[in-house]
């Protein structure tokens, strides 16, 4: 039995796209990256740490060591969002039972979606293959492809903005599915005319308004959520909710595996960067 | 068929120890950021944690860049070298400063096949959070040798209950860089640790070059599954980066 395994995950690296309305609290330039630091030994190639003339093993064959450091949240690249992101008291990403992260399940082509359209129920009824009762359900919309890094243009703006998302129906419909995980090519599931708030997102109105000659999405899209309704409605129900897929989505979508996508053990935290899988028995 | 799956890693958040003496490092911090300001509903909120520290804490693995500048970054090493068939081997009879010894992985239970993934329980992990200088600096470890019987065995992946992949007195010229350790094993033993480990973090470097990921802090709920072979994952978050924080799950078929 060979297995091949088929990465689903966006890449991070330094400059990678971030939440526009991060910006606030992180540096959206810069990312979260403080780059390479020698943070262990650095320090110790100092004259002090010299014996005798002797010099610091460095030079003696000895390697130097690069280690990462973080200062940001945990909702970069491709993460879970763990229920106490949105609802107060509820269950942080390391508490979660290993089962919710593994399973069977199946990715569903989207592709065929535009700028602001909705997935609906019966999007999620007609999909081929079918989705089945416990599924881990991946969804691609293509738009991980605008899921670009700084100095690749302003790409990454399509993909904060423009993403065809769920609206609460489609939800209501993976929670009577009883389906085990819902990931996507998306910064989060929410369609991305939910976060089109004057107060929060005055830009995306605008772009609205320009577009379409409407001030409020919600009037004339059926069915429209609250911001991220459907998140919190998925996380209500037990269900792990993946971010910001990708990576090799293409050579696999249309297929039933496995998926994994197991959060990092860390207390208190409201979600945690994971690698999705695809596993090919 | 029911799986069931053990947690083989070890919590990290605030007051998560760490390794003694590195002066650039600082402490990990968890900083939980509250946003009451989202104009929906009154009382809607997001938390938004903040984490504020270095990627090697808790259950990690090193890259190649930890140890050798211009190596691949984590994200290159293939998936396959995180997931598969392994072995979680009962080393709890291991002591204080305990030499993993070729005998020791010849002998181990089950048999180390070649390809598999080998896990390594010391029993140390019970110290951690407890006992941190215990945990750091007395822990049973790998050496030259071990690590090269490893890779002889082509092993697929490697971790241990352990504050590093290497021996506690075998990282850097002991009597230069923690003369406190050194004394105490000269006290203990009457041996000079510089002359019994002259390699410094040998199968660090050899693991690394070889592109087998070696996780370090391995803990968790690993004594339910000691002497157990198993399917092993732990796929990390796809950084380019040094290594970092992964969780390690034992799946058992039942």
């Amino acid at each position: 039995m060979t297995t091949k395994l088929h990465d689903l995950s966006q890449l991070f690296t330094s400059g990678a796209a971030m939440w526009p309305r991060f910006a606030k609290d992180i540096q959206y330039g810069d990312s979260t990256f403080i780059g390479i630091h020698s943070t262990a030994w650095g320090d110790f190639n100092h004259p002090g740490w010299y014996d005798m003339g002797q010099g610091f093993p460095f030079n003696q064959g000895y390697c130097p060591m690069g280690a990462f450091k973080w200062w940001g949240h945990l909702h970069a690249g491709t993460h879970i969002d763990a229920p106490l992101y949105a609802i107060p008291g509820g269950t942080s990403a390391d508490k979660l039972p290993l089962e919710n992260f593994h399973g069977k399940g199946v990715i569903v082509d989207m592709r065929h979606k535009e700028k602001w359209d909705t997935i609906t129920a019966e999007d999620f009824e007609k999909a081929t293959p079918k989705i089945e009762e416990g599924d881990f359900v991946v969804v691609n919309t293509g738009w991980h492809h605008w899921f670009k890094p700084l100095g690749h243009g302003d790409k990454a703006y399509e993909y904060f903005h423009y993403y065809p998302g769920l609206v609460p129906s489609a939800a209501e419909w993976l929670i009577e599915k009883k389906v085990k995980a819902i990931a996507g090519t998306w910064p989060v599931c929410d369609h991305s005319l939910c976060f089109a708030i004057p107060k929060w997102m005055p830009w995306l109105v605008n772009d609205y308004k320009k577009e379409t000659g409407k001030e409020n999405p919600k009037e004339d899209i059926e069915g429209l959520g609250d911001w991220e309704e459907c998140l919190i409605m998925l996380l209500k129900a037990g269900i792990a909710c993946v971010q910001n897929a990708g990576g090799d989505i293409d050579d696999v979508t249309g297929k039933r595996m496995d998926f994994a996508a197991w959060p990092v053990n860390m207390e208190h935290a409201d979600a945690s960067m994971v690698r999705l899988v695809g596993i090919e028995e | 068929m029911a799986k069931k799956y053990y947690d083989l890693s070890v919590p990290v958040g605030d007051f998560t120890p760490d390794w003694m003496g590195h002066q650039l490092m600082q402490d990990t911090c968890l900083q939980r950021v509250h946003r009451h300001e989202i104009p929906i509903e009154p009382g809607m909120s997001r938390q938004v944690s903040e984490y504020i520290g270095i990627w090697h804490k808790g259950t990690h693995f090193d890259g190649p860049t930890h140890h050798e500048e211009g190596s691949p970054t984590a994200d290159q090493i293939p998936l396959d070298r995180f997931y598969g068939t392994g072995v979680i081997v009962d080393f709890r009879y291991m002591k204080k400063w305990d030499v993993v010894s070729v005998k020791d992985l010849e002998n181990a239970n089950p048999k180390i096949e070649e390809g598999d993934i080998v896990i390594m329980n010391t029993g140390w992990h019970h110290y951690w959070r407890k006992n941190d200088y215990i945990y750091y600096n007395h822990y049973p470890g790998l050496y030259t040798e071990a690590g090269e019987w490893l890779l002889e065995k082509k092993v697929r992946m490697m971790g241990g209950t352990w504050g590093a992949t290497d021996h506690p007195l075998a990282h850097y010229p002991l009597r230069h860089m923690y003369h406190g350790l050194w004394d105490e094993y000269k006290k203990e033993t009457g041996k000079d640790a510089d002359k019994e480990f002259p390699d410094y973090e040998p199968c660090h470097q050899m693991f690394s070059s070889n592109g087998i990921p070696a996780f370090e802090n391995v803990g968790g709920e690993i004594d339910e599954v000691t002497g157990m072979r198993c399917t092993i994952a732990a796929f990390p978050f796809r950084f380019a980066d040094a290594g970092h924080m992964t969780r390690v799950v034992a799946i058992v078929d039942n």
